[in-house]
């Protein structure tokens, strides 16, 4: 699963830390998210993409190898 | 309901809470059950003679330990889930890393290249394994 969390973290000019504060968890747990080491849960993934103003298939993009 | 959902600019007081607290009555506990069973080995060493007293004392240790056990699995609950997933995947590797070194050491101990080894460093490697083993799947993960 390919995600867009760093693009669009770029346009809010937020941080690591900052996205994970906000989304209540981790600054490792965003960049495990990013670098696709981590799949987040439904639930952190719906929260992730409702900070962004995005739907969740917006931001997690499903690839056919997954 | 509208198919994008509308930007959701929750405020920096909602940070997750700290875990601090939860951490540092695990490190007490832990340092609970490594004294009560210092104290308890030397209390056995010594051979109390009632059944009672040697009972009590395994038990204070045991128990120390399930102290431990439990404020840890509180202490996991607490973590976001990406910190659970590097907690169950530490205890994973920490178990396979002391079932495979305890049957190595059975069969070194059978094809006699391995003297005694004493049961209360088979738990001590076993600590030492899960803390190496957070480390490695935190650096993993990084």
């Amino acid at each position: 699963m390919k995600n867009r969390l760093r693009v669009l973290r770029a346009e809010e000019n937020w941080s690591q830390a900052e996205l994970g504060m906000r989304a209540g968890v981790s600054r490792q747990a965003i960049n495990a998210i990013e670098t696709g080491k981590y799949e987040p849960g439904l639930v952190l993934a719906m929260k992730i993409a409702r900070l962004f103003g995005k739907r969740v298939e917006d931001v997690f993009v499903l690839e056919d190898s997954d | 309901m509208s198919d994008t959902p509308g930007r959701e600019r929750p405020d920096r007081s909602s940070n997750p809470p700290s875990n601090l607290g939860a951490a540092a009555w695990v490190a007490v506990t832990l340092l609970f059950w490594i004294a009560a069973t210092t104290v308890a080995r030397r209390v056995l060493e010594n051979d109390p003679v009632g059944l009672l007293a040697r009972v009590g004392t395994v038990a204070v240790a045991a128990g120390g330990f399930i102290a431990f056990a439990a404020l840890l699995v509180r202490f996991v609950r607490t973590l976001d889930e990406f910190s659970r997933r590097v907690q169950l995947m530490a205890a994973a590797v920490a178990f396979i890393v002391s079932i495979t070194a305890l049957v190595a050491a059975d069969l070194l101990q059978a094809a006699h290249l391995l003297g005694y080894v004493p049961l209360d460093g088979i738990w001590v490697f076993m600590l030492a394994a899960w803390c190496v083993s957070q480390v490695a799947v935190a650096r993993y993960y990084r």
